[in-house]
């Protein structure tokens, strides 16, 4: 089959999205198909930059190249007219959805920006309603879906790690890992300050690189400032190997995202690795994988709960082993591989 | 410096003309230039270009996620129509059955109230995408006088696309027994003529001819006229072959050809000859190779028949001194056209 992948693009960013649309790409070579991957250039400022994109998109030739199959991905990529048009939609703009009238939505709530949220709503409506097939990348994407545009998702399929053979299974040391980009949202500064709480002699381990230089200054500085230094442990960015290591030892690992739209490639690398993964109630799709108590510990948000909940882990590390071979299950369980997914989307 | 590359391409063709694109992009990072691309789809159905070229007028590139970009490179047609305050065009081509190739056998477009009334839009959005460049340059001085002919345009200068960096051809003075035609096998390219002038050659030259088909049975249908004209022992096809593998059969050829029909550009053929020090042959009609091969200096320039192409191998064959002289100098040519990417840059950024 000729298929083509459409995608958005900032220019000169690479986001996650776009490691997806390589891995869907390549993936799809494989299994013999000819395969092309398309980038709509995307700039959502000011408001009306979302209409003239939007009309790009419908005026857009997807045929070019004659395709047999179109698999869009983003918003307003997903716009583009095809016959065999397929979503597998890993963002709405979430601006003009569940942000909207928060400080998150990025733009005034007034007549003018209102009717520019109901044209987003209206044009998402028709396109993914006309969809071949449509498919959410999480369940709360499938909700958000039904809630704003009354839209039955026909599944979600779960991204999968794009070398998942990387993970595995090691001896446990007494350390928590959390590998992930350094930012506010991810908040490490609340996995720092539950050190504080923590009376055991386990360290917390952190891997990636700060978003901004000021974010990793002040994680430094509270880690002076608590006198933390022998506790917490900076890695820096890592390659893939190193982080696959660093999570077949550990304890377990930690994962705290605010209100995140999917459950994180971390929670999937820590449950290949047969690791149980320490979250928050309020980080959002992590928790449609993690079940409390099964694969992992759902804490409220704070770093007293997550100090306690570490030195639970921590003081019965035979039942937090066996809540990691639990998690081990978790991906097949929800079909999270590329066979099952490849499967869906050009049957 | 910020600088984006914008062209369009046709997905699952190969060499859709992103080749130039991503050669230019590999040569801003190797220079530490902060680059990236935009390549758009682009169906070319002549009723279904006006609505495509409005979408890429749609489209914002001043920005991208709060960074400014400091300029903006456009390629293949109609990328032009992007909007930016620093825009300069690496014209290739307009959309030629609109232009040079309407009214002729070769275009698409009726010569009827509805086809002009589309070809007349192209060439008001061309006129006027085109002059928000702050600079044009086109890839041949064919492209330049056509861009003069039916827009009104000067470019500014040609620029000749350059072989990628490291490449693997070199000057070679050796010279075996055989002429080199490495290109893809298809009917444009003309490879039947070269085959049609051996006849005309003396019984020790050779015809090595490189590439594969654009369709099944190209090959074959070849071999079938070298075994009718009694000249298959003469004939040799490698099939697909490495760069690695076509420039070691450049430097020892007696020369190549290129006989491409009405072509817009020279052709990375004629570049990898003369990067190979080796004299080049083509055709009176072949277009956009006339620019730079000039016949008895760097090549032959002959009439599209076996007999008179017979008549150059025939002549590169019998003095293999003037054959190395010539050589030579479609070894300089590189340099006297400024074929280089430093050139190309230099002016693309300036």
């Amino acid at each position: 089959m000729k298929i083509s992948i459409v995608n958005v693009q900032a220019p000169f960013i690479r986001g996650g999205a776009e490691y997806l649309a390589d891995s869907l790409a390549t993936k799809l070579l494989e299994r013999g198909h000819r395969v092309a991957i398309v980038k709509i250039p995307f700039k959502w400022y000011p408001e009306e930059a979302l209409l003239d994109h939007m009309l790009a998109c419908r005026l857009l030739r997807i045929r070019s190249g004659d395709p047999d199959l179109v698999i869009a991905l983003k918003f307003p990529a997903y716009l583009i007219p095809f016959k065999n048009r397929k979503v597998w939609l890993l963002h709405q703009f979430r601006q003009v959805y569940e942000l909207w009238g928060t400080p998150w939505a990025g733009m005034p709530d007034d007549p003018r920006t209102r009717r520019i949220r109901d044209m987003i709503r209206n044009a998402d409506t028709a396109a993914l309603g006309s969809a071949k097939k449509l498919y959410t990348n999480s369940k709360m994407v499938a909700d958000r879906l039904k809630r704003f545009n009354g839209i039955d998702a026909d599944g979600i399929l779960y991204p999968p790690l794009d070398r998942a053979e990387l993970f595995h299974k090691a001896e446990a040391k007494p350390y928590f890992f959390y590998p992930s980009r350094l930012n506010t949202v991810k908040r490490q500064h609340v996995a720092i300050e539950a050190m504080r709480f923590v009376k055991s002699p386990f360290q917390l381990v952190l891997a990636g690189k700060a978003d901004s230089d000021e974010y990793g200054e002040q994680l430094r500085a509270l880690v002076e400032t608590h006198g933390l230094a022998d506790r917490v442990r900076f890695l820096g960015w890592i390659s893939e190997e190193e982080k696959a290591r660093w999570m077949s030892e550990c304890l377990a690992a930690v994962y705290l995202p605010y209100d995140e739209d999917s459950y994180g490639y971390v929670t999937l690398e820590a449950f290949l690795s047969h690791k149980c993964v320490l979250t928050f109630s309020d980080s959002g799709g992590t928790n449609e994988l993690i079940a409390h108590e099964r694969n992992g510990l759902i804490v409220e948000p704070t770093p007293e709960a997550l100090a306690e909940a570490m030195e639970r882990a921590y003081a019965n590390p035979a039942r937090t082993l066996e809540m990691g071979d639990e998690a081990a299950k978790t991906p097949a369980e929800l079909g999270i591989d590329w066979q099952h997914i490849l499967d869906t989307l050009t049957a | 410096m910020r600088v984006l590359i914008a062209s369009t391409f046709v997905p699952f063709i190969e060499g859709g003309g992103t080749k130039i694109v991503d050669d230019l992009h590999r040569e801003m990072k190797a220079r530490g230039i902060d680059s990236d691309v935009v390549l758009l789809p682009l169906y070319s159905a002549w009723d279904e270009i006006a609505e495509q070229t409005l979408a890429f007028r749609l489209l914002d590139v001043t920005e991208s996620a709060g960074n400014r970009i400091d300029r903006l490179i456009t390629i293949r047609y109609p990328s032009y129509a992007l909007r930016h305050p620093s825009k300069v065009a690496w014209f290739i081509h307009h959309h030629r059955e609109a232009y040079d190739l309407w009214g002729t056998k070769w275009g698409g477009m009726p010569e009827n109230a509805v086809g002009r009334h589309y070809r007349n839009m192209m060439h008001r959005s061309d006129d006027i995408y085109l002059r928000e460049c702050q600079r044009i340059y086109t890839n041949s001085a064919v492209v330049a006088d056509r861009l003069q002919k039916f827009s009104g345009l000067t470019a500014d200068r040609v620029l000749y696309p350059p072989l990628a960096s490291g490449h693997p051809f070199r000057p070679s003075r050796e010279s075996g027994d055989y002429i080199f035609y490495p290109s893809r096998i298809t009917r444009i390219k003309r490879q039947d003529l070269a085959i049609r002038a051996m006849p005309h050659t003396p019984h020790k030259l050779r015809l090595v001819i490189a590439g594969t088909g654009d369709v099944e049975g190209s090959v074959d249908e070849l071999r079938v006229l070298a075994t009718e004209l009694g000249v298959l022992d003469r004939v040799e096809f490698t099939g697909w072959i490495s760069e690695e593998r076509k420039a070691e059969l450049m430097a020892g050829c007696v020369g190549c050809l290129y006989l491409a029909f009405d072509e817009d550009s020279y052709g990375y053929v004629t570049l990898e000859a003369f990067h190979s020090a080796k004299p080049v042959i083509t055709l009176t009609d072949s277009g956009g190779s006339l620019e730079v091969v000039r016949d008895g200096k760097n090549g032959f320039v002959c009439e599209p028949t076996p007999v008179a192409l017979g008549d150059a191998m025939s002549r590169l064959w019998a003095r293999p001194s003037v054959a190395r002289t010539m050589g030579e100098r479609a070894h300089k040519t590189i340099e006297e056209f400024r074929i280089d990417w430093d050139h190309v840059l230099e002016n693309l950024l300036s």
